[in-house]
């Protein structure tokens, strides 16, 4: 493939020499100014300075701005689904607690993350090309759920209400955080502190645990289930195994 | 998007331009909405908005100083027009209230395409401004009064509650994006996905199945949220066996 390229004609400048530059290169960089300074401030000509290469080179690559954010965002979600940890052999409620729990933790640790979930979710969730790996995940979710008894679709059901519940919070989480930095940076005007204070609170990870709680009951009173239960012995050995 | 003119100064040509001093807020605000909703909030700038009320810069910068104003004021309005319509709460009413008044929150917001596109812009600012727009501080009450409990967990139960709706048609919203925008090479979970491997997927599978994002879901999720909400005290994962991780 790279070699395909550089037999391309070049950019003639003094600048880097041609076929030093590498898709994978191209997409640290984005990588780097999208953890740093958002979605929003990543451009093509940017990029371009940050590699000390023409414009045409990084268009050789990627025909747009989309394009090289869907391959950041098929990086990103590759090491997220293989950042989380497999599920254990508690009771279901547990495992899925903290099933969403570790999602969370992982998205927010990792700044890319927090920012293509917040600005491009739909990059991280419909086309991505890891979407078996992202397949694995949920299957194992949902067969925590239908070893504990629920049909198929009241798995899904549940599954995804906590999936929904999760990234909403986190977007909201993150929008609120990148809105209070703009606003110290004195980029809007008429800041509430009092408010912001407040809506910080209401998004922290006690109230986001507060709130997973919540559905992880609701789904014990709409379904039936109890909480606290061991999964059978056959479907613990096969979660362990995944 | 560029205004293309490139006429500034309010004075710098008569003919064909308004009287000075009828243009109004509201004006503005109206012509800003129909842009966005037309042709999305990139497009917006003040160039733009400018030529479509056939005025100039100047005087549009004599209301809004910048971008980031205007759309502040515009989630204000917005989010005004919002709560009125939404229908009464009751206090210490039944969860099917509850359930909808915050499922008639979700289509109110959804009923606004341009509210939908800045709230996924900048959902900071938007949930901000929504909860600070004078209406909303009776509404909030309300919420919370709707909850048969004390001010304090009436407040996170509202807040959470809040929380879910709002997240819901941002993440929604995400994906309708992406599933308009034309072929699109969705991943699907294959119905001929190896049924050893994906004993439950392989049963759910057809078309968005497996992402599920729509009014139905959205009302499960609720329904889970406010059922685990009616539980008080609330019953939690005993603290002495989580792990650490």
């Amino acid at each position: 493939m790279e070699l395909a390229k550089g037999a391309a004609d070049p950019p003639r400048s003094k600048r880097r020499a041609r076929g030093s530059l590498s898709g994978d290169e191209i997409v640290d960089i984005a990588e780097r100014i999208v953890g740093e300074h958002g979605v929003a401030e990543l451009s093509m000509s940017l990029v371009a300075k940050e590699l000390n290469s023409g414009v045409t080179s990084i268009y050789w690559y990627f025909r747009s701005k989309d394009d090289l954010l869907q391959a950041l965002a098929d990086r990103v979600a590759r090491q997220l689904y293989r950042g989380l940890p497999p599920i254990g052999d508690e009771s279901w409620d547990f495992e899925l607690m903290e099933y969403f729990l570790a999602y969370r933790d992982l998205i927010e640790r990792v700044p890319v993350y927090r920012e293509l979930i917040t600005f491009r979710s739909e990059l991280l969730f419909t086309r991505s090309i890891v979407a078996k790996t992202m397949f694995r995940r949920i299957e194992a979710g949902l067969e925590l759920l239908v070893d504990a008894g629920l049909t198929p679709v009241q798995a899904r059901q549940a599954y995804m209400s906590c999936s929904h519940y999760t990234s909403g919070f986190v977007i909201l989480n993150h929008g609120h955080r990148r809105w209070t930095a703009g606003q110290d940076r004195g980029e809007q005007g008429g800041a509430d502190e009092e408010h912001a204070r407040r809506r910080a609170r209401q998004l922290d990870n006690t109230e986001f645990r507060f709130g997973l709680n919540l559905i992880v009951n609701g789904i014990c009173e709409e379904f039936g289930l109890t909480r606290g239960r061991r999964r059978p012995a056959a479907s613990r050995h096969r979660g362990r195994a995944r | 998007m560029t205004g293309g003119s490139g006429r500034t100064g309010a004075g710098s040509r008569r003919t064909g331009r308004r009287a000075r001093g009828s243009l109004s807020e509201t004006e503005i605000l109206d012509a800003a909405l129909l842009l966005i909703e037309r042709h999305g909030l990139d497009a917006l700038s003040t160039p733009v908005l400018a030529r479509e009320l056939g005025a100039g810069n100047t005087s549009v910068y004599w209301y809004f100083r910048s971008k980031t104003e205007l759309l502040e004021a515009l989630v204000d309005r917005l989010a005004d027009d919002l709560y009125r319509q939404l229908p009464e709460l009751p206090a210490e009413t039944g969860l099917e209230q509850v359930e909808q008044y915050y499922a008639a929150l979700r289509a109110a917001v959804r009923g606004r395409p341009a509210f939908v596109e800045l709230l996924a812009a900048d959902p900071g600012m938007v949930t901000a401004r929504t909860e600070a727009v004078g209406i909303a501080h009776g509404r909030i009450a309300q919420e919370r009064a709707a909850f048969d409990t004390d001010h304090e967990r009436a407040e996170r139960l509202r807040s959470v509650c809040f929380n879910y709706t709002v997240g819901y048609v941002i993440v929604e919203s995400g994906v309708q994006r992406e599933a308009g925008a034309g072929p699109t090479d969705w991943q699907e979970p294959d119905p001929g996905l190896d049924r050893s491997e994906y004993r439950v997927l392989h049963d759910l599978s057809g078309p968005l199945a497996f992402l599920s994002i729509d009014e139905e879901q959205f009302e499960i999720g609720l329904r889970l949220l406010l059922r685990g909400a009616a539980m008080n005290p609330t019953p939690a994962p005993a603290e002495a066996d989580r792990r650490s991780r």
